[in-house]
């Protein structure tokens, strides 16, 4: 699936990659060994996540969590009062 | 009405939005940009629209590939892909243009952005890390000639010029790449906050203190020979701008690999300076005469041998002095500049030369300078490497009336060279083997006695 239109189907339209953003991003991922590079059929790529690209991924989604969770437990305790 | 038109125009090369705005701009008054170069871009007759464009890079292509490398014409595909079409191309830069109002942007991350920037900003200056070692080597060997013979460097304009060239030089290449890391810290932080894009602005007195390397350039070059400057600046110079720039973009035009293109331009720029370099020398052989403050000599013939002899100026005559032979040859240079007169004398006997004698009176224009040239003249010579071995006896300066007076010794051998320091004046002495030690003390004290004028 194309990625730039998985982006907009995964997120209902509220994030829109652009061409040139989407390049650098995955020519940085590959240079960074967090996605690798699998087929390519003319010049089209196909890419998968690699284990180093899931730990990073993993650990960004954790501290997404504990930043949620220090919200929640911040103004939760504010509705409180 | 023409149908193309060229404009002289600098795009600021990394200040993508200023670019976007010209091309937007030159849209809607009916031009299209055609081709885009350092100085100049071309524009193509349109009917005025509103369009919108995106400036890009893409630090891996080169200014000698003729066509999108595979990589590149993949970035190419993607934004297409979105309605974005490139309309050229200058090195890493690619410029695009859509006429969809909602085509979404092709940078929709400025900390992406930055950081891609900054990859095609470090490739410029691939050439400054290059550079800055062999800049700060001409500096160490203006400062090695200066130490050598400060009294002869300062005193010479074309050394000055080239000294501050050699100066500036570096400066301009430290404060770039200094100014490009510290935009890059910036233009990352800014982007990470508020997600907008800040362009790496020209300075431009770096651009007027690279400018102003030119008549510095001409000026040392000048002095040397004009022929070398007319032939360096008039053909040499010109001719490596066609081949880096012409020869380059018909290679590109026609086809040529990025390989070809590159060994041919290199090839070509460095043939080009051996020649140019080899006719310097050539010319600087063939038509050396020996200067001499007057261009007047009268020819004498003695036992068949044809002397030239020169009657330039001399504050003190040996003839005079020790009451010697008829004949004399006596030669002058003189050289100035805001911080030292200078002048060598050379005087020999004709025909067999006995009694020579050089010496230099060097006078200082900048009286707070005094210490500081007094010192370089004495003591640089006896560290500088070759004269390593050399020591300097203080001689009785009231003898001579003088506030110091030194002979040289090398390796604890007496060798009959002497320096005089009075006031802002620096006499430099040096005696042929003829001399007595008496006929020195007449010498040095005449020589003293012009200190006091």
């Amino acid at each position: 699936m194309d990625i730039l239109e998985m982006v907009r189907t995964l997120t209902n339209e509220r994030v829109r990659i652009g061409s040139g953003t989407l390049y650098d991003l995955l020519d940085q991922f590959t240079g960074e060994g967090l996605i690798r590079n699998t087929k390519v059929v003319g010049r089209r790529r196909s890419y998968i996540i690699t284990e180093k690209g899931e730990q990073m991924l993993a650990r960004e989604y954790e501290r997404l969590r504990s930043q949620i969770a220090d919200y929640e437990q911040i103004f939760r305790k504010e509705a409180q009062r | 009405m023409s149908e193309t038109k060229r404009i002289f125009y600098r795009p600021p090369f990394f200040d993508p939005q200023e670019i976007e705005k010209k091309l937007t701009q030159m849209a809607a008054e009916g031009w299209m940009l055609e081709k885009l170069g350092y100085y100049f871009s071309t524009y193509r007759k349109i009917e005025p629209a509103e369009l919108r464009f995106c400036v890009t890079y893409f630090p891996k292509a080169s200014t000698f590939d003729s066509l999108p490398t595979f990589e590149e014409q993949q970035k190419i595909d993607y934004c297409a892909m979105n309605g974005w079409k490139l309309l050229t191309r200058l090195d890493s830069m690619q410029i695009y243009c859509t006429d969809q109002p909602d085509a979404v942007p092709l940078e929709t991350d400025a900390v992406v952005q930055v950081k891609n920037m900054y990859r095609s900003i470090k490739k410029t200056s691939i050439s400054a890390y290059f550079l800055a070692p062999i800049t700060l080597m001409q500096l160490g060997m203006q400062y090695s000639n200066f130490k050598s013979d400060p009294l002869n460097y300062l005193s010479d304009y074309a050394s000055l010029a080239l000294l501050l060239m050699w100066i500036i030089i570096p400066l301009i290449l430290f404060i770039t790449l200094f100014a490009e890391h510290r935009w890059y810290k910036k233009a990352v932080r800014i982007a990470a906050q508020n997600g907008t894009l800040t362009p790496l602005n020209e300075k431009k007195f770096i651009y007027l203190l690279s400018l102003l390397c030119i008549p510095l350039l001409i000026y040392a070059f000048n002095s040397v020979s004009r022929f070398s400057t007319i032939l360096l600046l008039g053909i040499w110079y010109p001719a490596i701008i066609v081949i880096t720039y012409n020869i380059k973009g018909k290679l590109r035009d026609i086809g040529a690999s990025r390989t070809t293109n590159l060994a041919v331009t290199i090839i070509s720029t460095v043939v080009l300076t051996c020649i140019t370099i080899v006719i310097i020398i050539a010319h600087v052989v063939f038509t050396h005469t020996p200067s001499h403050g007057s261009d007047h000599a009268v020819s004498y013939t003695i036992n068949g041998e044809t002397y030239h002899i020169y009657d330039d100026p001399q504050p003190v005559k040996i003839k005079d002095i020790l009451a010697l032979g008829d004949t004399w040859d006596y030669t002058a240079d003189h050289q100035e500049t805001f911080l030292l007169s200078y002048t060598e004398y050379y005087q020999k006997s004709i025909p067999d030369s006995s009694y020579s004698i050089y010496y230099s009176i060097a006078s200082i224009k900048i009286p707070a300078l005094t210490p500081f040239i007094r010192s370089k003249a004495l003591v640089e010579r006896n560290t500088s490497f070759q004269e390593s071995d050399n020591s300097f006896l203080p001689l009785d300066e009231s003898t001579y009336g003088v506030e110091e007076i030194y002979q040289q010794y090398y390796d604890d051998l007496e060798n009959q060279i002497y320096y005089i320091f009075n006031g802002t004046k620096i006499i430099t002495i040096r005696f042929s083997d003829d001399y007595t030690g008496e006929q020195i003390s007449q010498v040095l004290q005449a020589l003293s006695a012009t200190t006091h004028k």
